[in-house]
C-alpha cells in the first residue's frame, strides 16, 4: 500500500473510531518504515481535524468526538512504547485541574468538559468525583493550576463550590488561580454570587471560557 | 367504562426485561458506597465486594423482595384532611423540588432562589387543592450548604399543612431533622402510622448510590417513612443510548434498590420515580421528548406488573426558558402520556430550563392543563342511561338539544368547563385587554398570595423548631 493510501486510511479509522484498525495501521506503517511524526501528522490528526470541523458544522457528535479521541490516545501510546522517534509535543496552552465537588457522584459533564479541554490543548487533571473542598484546595497548593474546574450536576451540591472558593480564599491562594463552574443546576447569575471566575453551561463554552480568563486568544 | 389506558409492552416485554434486569443484578450488581448496606445484604445471603461496597443479588433474592412491597401507600398531611394515598387507583400530584433559581413574578427575570422565594412556593401550594403533596421547590441558595435541606425542612413543617417530600442530605443534618419531626409529631414511631413525610433515596445511575443518602435511610428504618426512590439515568451518558437498554437497566437500578430496603424492613413502602432522561448530543445537557416518554412509559407498565406505586415527571422535557408553545408542549405531552399509562404519583409541571428553574405563573396554569388530564382518566360512561337513545329518537332531525333536560342534566358532568382560561370571542377578549395566558396567571397567582391565610402551627412547636434549627447551626458553622 502506497503512503498516501495508508494516510488516508488512517484518518478514515479516526473518522470512525475504529481502534483496531488504526492499530493495525499503524504497524503496517511502522513496518514499511514510515516516520511516527508522518504517521501523526499526515494520517491520524487530519482525522480529527475534520471530526472538529463536522463538529462544529453539526456534522458530528460528542459520540463521535470520543471515539476519535480514543483511538488517538492509542495510537499515541503506541507510538510512545513502541517508536524511538520522538513526536511533535502538543502545545499546553493552559493546566486545569477538575472535579465533582463533595456529596455529587455525577461525572458526566465532567468528562465532556476534560475532554474538550484536553482536545484544546489544556493538560488537566481529574480528581474524581465527591471531592472534599479541602482536598481541591490541598492540589491547587501543590500543583498550582492556572484552573481549577467545579462540577455540580445536583442542586443539592452547588453550594460546595462557593465552599471551595471560600476555602481558597481563607488559605490566601484565591488569587493564584482562576476559578470555573459548571453543572445542570448551576448558572452564570450563581458563578457571580459565589466570586467564581467563569462559568460554562456546556463542554463546547467551557473552552471559549478558559481561554478566556486565562487571556488566550 | 371506555378509559384510555396507553401500554405498549407485551407479557413477553416484560418478562424479558424482567429477566435482564436479574441478569444485571446477578452479574454487576448494584454498589451502594455503604458498608452498613453491604452488610445488610451479605447477611442476608447476597454477594458481596467490599473493596468498591457492591452487591450482586441472587434471582430468587429479588423475587421475594417484590412480594412484600406496598401496593398502596399513605402520604399523612400535617392536617388529616389533606391524606391522600398512592397506588389506589388515584393520581398524585407533588410540586416539584430542588430547582435552585425563579423566574420572579415580577420582573420575570431569572435568578437565583433565596428563602422568601421558598416561602412564596409553600403559601401558593398550599392555596392549590390541585397539588396533594409538597415538596421543597426551591433551594434557598443564600443557606450555609450544610444546613440547607434542614432549614428547608424546618419552614416546611411549620408552613404546609400536606404531606412533605424531602428529608436532609447530610449525616449532620439528619439527627436535628428526626428532633423536628418529634416536636411536630410527638414522636417519630408514629410515623409508622401515619407518615407525614416521603424520604427522597437518589441513586445515581449507572447502578450505584451516594452512600451517605443510602445511610440516612437506613437510620430511618425504625418508623419507616414511605421511600421516593428517584434516578434519573440519562440515555447516552449513564444509561445505554438505546431504549431497551435504558428500560433494562432502570428497572435493574429499582430492583435492586428495592431489595435493600425491603431486607432492611419487610414491607417498607417505596414510590418507584420512573422517570429517566437523554443528553443532547452536541452540548451534553440534560434533554427530554417523546424518547424519554417511551422509556418512562415501560417503567410505569412495569411498575404496574410490580405492584408498585409509580411516578413520573409532569413534562415530557421542560427545557424551554420562557412560557410559550413549547413549554405547553412539554407538559401536556408528559402529563397526558403518563396519565393515560395509569403512573400513581406526577411531579406538578412547574419547571423551566432543563428542570432548574421554577416558575409559579407556569405552576398556576398547569392546573388547566391537569384538570383536563383528570378528565380523560375518567373516560365516559358508556350505557343505556348515557347513551340517551330515546333523546336521539325524539330529536330525530331537529337539532334541539341545547333545550333538552338531558343536556342541562349531564353537561357538567360530561363536559370540563375551563376554570382559568376562559373561552372567550375576539372582542371580548380584546376589551379585556388582549390578556395573554401568563398575565392571566399572574393575575390569578398574585390574588392567591393576597388572599392567603397562614397555615395555623402551634407557637410552642414553631420556637421548638427554630431551636432545633440554632442548635445545628451552632454545631454545624462552629
Amino acid at each position: 500500500m502506497s503512503n498516501p493510501m495508508i494516510f488516508e486510511k488512517m484518518t478514515t479509522s479516526i473518522i470512525d473510531g475504529q481502534i483496531q484498525t488504526a492499530t493495525d495501521l499503524l504497524k503496517q506503517a511502522m513496518t514499511d518504515g514510515i516516520p511516527a511524526n508522518a504517521c501523526v501528522q499526515k494520517g491520524f490528526k487530519p482525522g480529527l481535524d475534520e471530526i472538529g470541523r463536522g463538529f462544529e458544522a453539526g456534522d458530528y457528535f460528542i459520540p463521535d468526538l470520543i471515539l476519535a479521541g480514543k483511538v488517538m490516545q492509542s495510537v499515541v501510546e503506541s507510538l510512545q512504547a513502541d517508536s524511538n522517534e520522538e513526536l511533535e509535543k502538543k502545545k499546553i496552552v493552559g493546566s486545569v485541574i477538575m472535579a465533582t465537588v463533595k456529596g455529587d457522584l455525577h461525572t458526566i459533564g465532567k468528562q465532556l468538559v476534560i475532554m474538550m479541554l484536553s482536545m484544546n490543548g489544556f493538560a488537566v487533571t481529574d480528581l474524581g468525583i465527591d471531592v472534599p473542598s479541602e482536598v481541591i484546595v490541598e492540589e491547587v497548593k501543590q500543583e498550582r493550576p492556572d484552573i481549577i474546574g467545579l462540577s455540580s450536576l445536583l442542586s443539592t451540591t452547588t453550594a460546595y463550590q462557593k465552599e471551595v472558593i471560600e476555602a481558597l480564599e481563607k488559605e490566601g491562594i484565591r488569587d493564584s488561580v482562576k476559578v470555573l463552574v459548571g453543572g445542570a443546576v448551576v448558572s452564570k447569575e450563581w458563578a457571580m454570587q459565589i466570586g467564581a471566575d467563569g462559568y460554562a453551561e456546556d463542554a463546547n463554552s467551557a473552552v471559549i471560557v478558559a481561554k478566556e480568563v486565562l487571556g488566550i486568544p | 367504562m371506555p378509559i384510555p389506558n396507553i401500554s405498549i409492552l407485551s407479557g413477553n416485554d416484560k418478562d424479558l426485561i424482567h429477566e435482564r434486569s436479574l441478569d444485571l443484578l446477578q452479574e454487576v450488581g448494584i454498589k451502594f458506597n455503604s458498608k452498613r448496606a453491604v452488610t445488610l445484604l451479605a447477611e442476608a445471603g447476597c454477594h458481596a465486594d467490599w473493596d468498591s461496597l457492591a452487591i450482586k443479588f441472587p434471582r430468587e433474592f429479588i423475587e421475594k423482595a417484590l412480594t412484600t412491597l406496598p401496593a398502596k401507600i399513605l402520604l399523612a398531611g400535617k392536617d388529616p384532611n389533606k391524606d391522600v394515598f398512592c397506588g389506589n387507583g388515584s393520581l398524585v400530584f407533588c410540586s416539584p423540588g430542588g430547582e435552585t433559581m425563579i423566574r420572579d413574578i415580577e420582573t420575570r427575570e431569572r435568578r437565583p432562589a433565596n428563602t422568601e422565594d421558598l416561602l412564596t412556593c409553600l403559601r401558593v401550594v398550599e392555596s392549590m387543592p390541585e397539588i396533594h403533596e409538597w415538596c421543597p421547590m426551591v433551594i434557598p441558595m443564600e443557606l450555609p450548604p450544610r444546613l440547607r435541606a434542614l432549614k428547608t425542612c424546618q419552614l416546611s413543617l411549620c408552613e404546609s399543612s400536606k404531606h412533605m417530600l424531602g428529608s436532609p442530605e447530610t449525616r449532620e443534618e439528619l439527627p436535628y431533622f428526626l428532633e423536628m419531626i418529634d416536636a411536630v409529631v410527638g414522636h417519630r414511631n408514629r410515623l409508622k402510622k401515619r407518615p407525614i413525610f416521603s424520604a427522597i433515596a437518589s441513586p445515581v445511575s449507572p447502578l450505584q448510590n451516594s452512600g451517605v443518602a443510602v445511610d440516612n435511610l437506613l437510620d430511618m428504618v425504625e418508623f419507616t417513612p414511605p421511600i421516593f426512590m428517584q434516578f434519573l439515568p440519562l440515555s447516552g451518558a449513564t444509561a445505554p443510548i438505546t431504549l431497551a437498554g435504558t428500560v433494562v437497566q432502570a428497572n435493574a437500578e429499582f430492583l435492586g434498590n428495592m431489595a435493600l430496603y425491603q431486607t432492611a424492613t419487610s414491607g417498607w413502602p417505596i414510590i418507584w420515580a420512573a422517570a429517566v432522561g437523554s443528553i443532547d448530543m452536541r452540548t451534553g445537557v440534560y434533554v427530554g421528548g417523546p424518547e424519554t416518554m417511551l422509556t418512562t412509559l415501560s417503567l410505569i407498565e412495569m411498575a404496574k406488573h410490580y405492584h408498585v406505586p409509580v411516578n413520573t415527571f409532569g413534562s415530557s422535557a421542560a427545557e424551554t426558558q420562557t412560557i410559550g408553545y413549547r413549554t405547553g408542549m412539554e407538559s401536556m405531552f408528559g402529563l397526558l402520556v403518563s396519565a393515560l399509562a395509569q403512573a400513581d404519583h406526577m411531579w406538578w409541571p412547574a419547571d423551566m430550563d432543563r428542570l432548574n428553574t421554577c416558575d409559579l405563573p407556569l405552576t398556576v396554569m398547569s392546573t388547566e392543563a391537569v384538570r383536563q388530564i383528570e378528565r380523560m382518566r375518567k373516560g365516559f360512561a358508556f350505557d343505556e342511561t348515557y347513551m340517551l337513545f330515546d333523546t336521539i329518537k325524539k330529536m330525530a332531525f331537529e337539532a334541539d338539544y341545547l333545550g333538552d333536560p338531558s343536556t342541562k342534566k349531564f353537561f357538567r358532568e360530561e363536559h370540563l368547563q375551563p376554570e382559568l382560561f376562559p373561552r372567550v370571542a375576539y372582542e371580548e377578549w380584546s376589551a379585556a385587554g388582549k390578556p395573554t395566558d401568563e398575565s392571566i396567571a399572574i393575575a390569578r397567582l398574585k390574588d392567591m398570595l393576597s388572599s392567603y391565610e397562614p397555615v395555623l402551627v402551634d407557637e410552642t412547636i414553631r420556637h421548638e423548631l427554630e431551636s432545633i434549627y440554632m442548635s445545628a447551626e451552632k454545631k454545624t458553622l462552629s
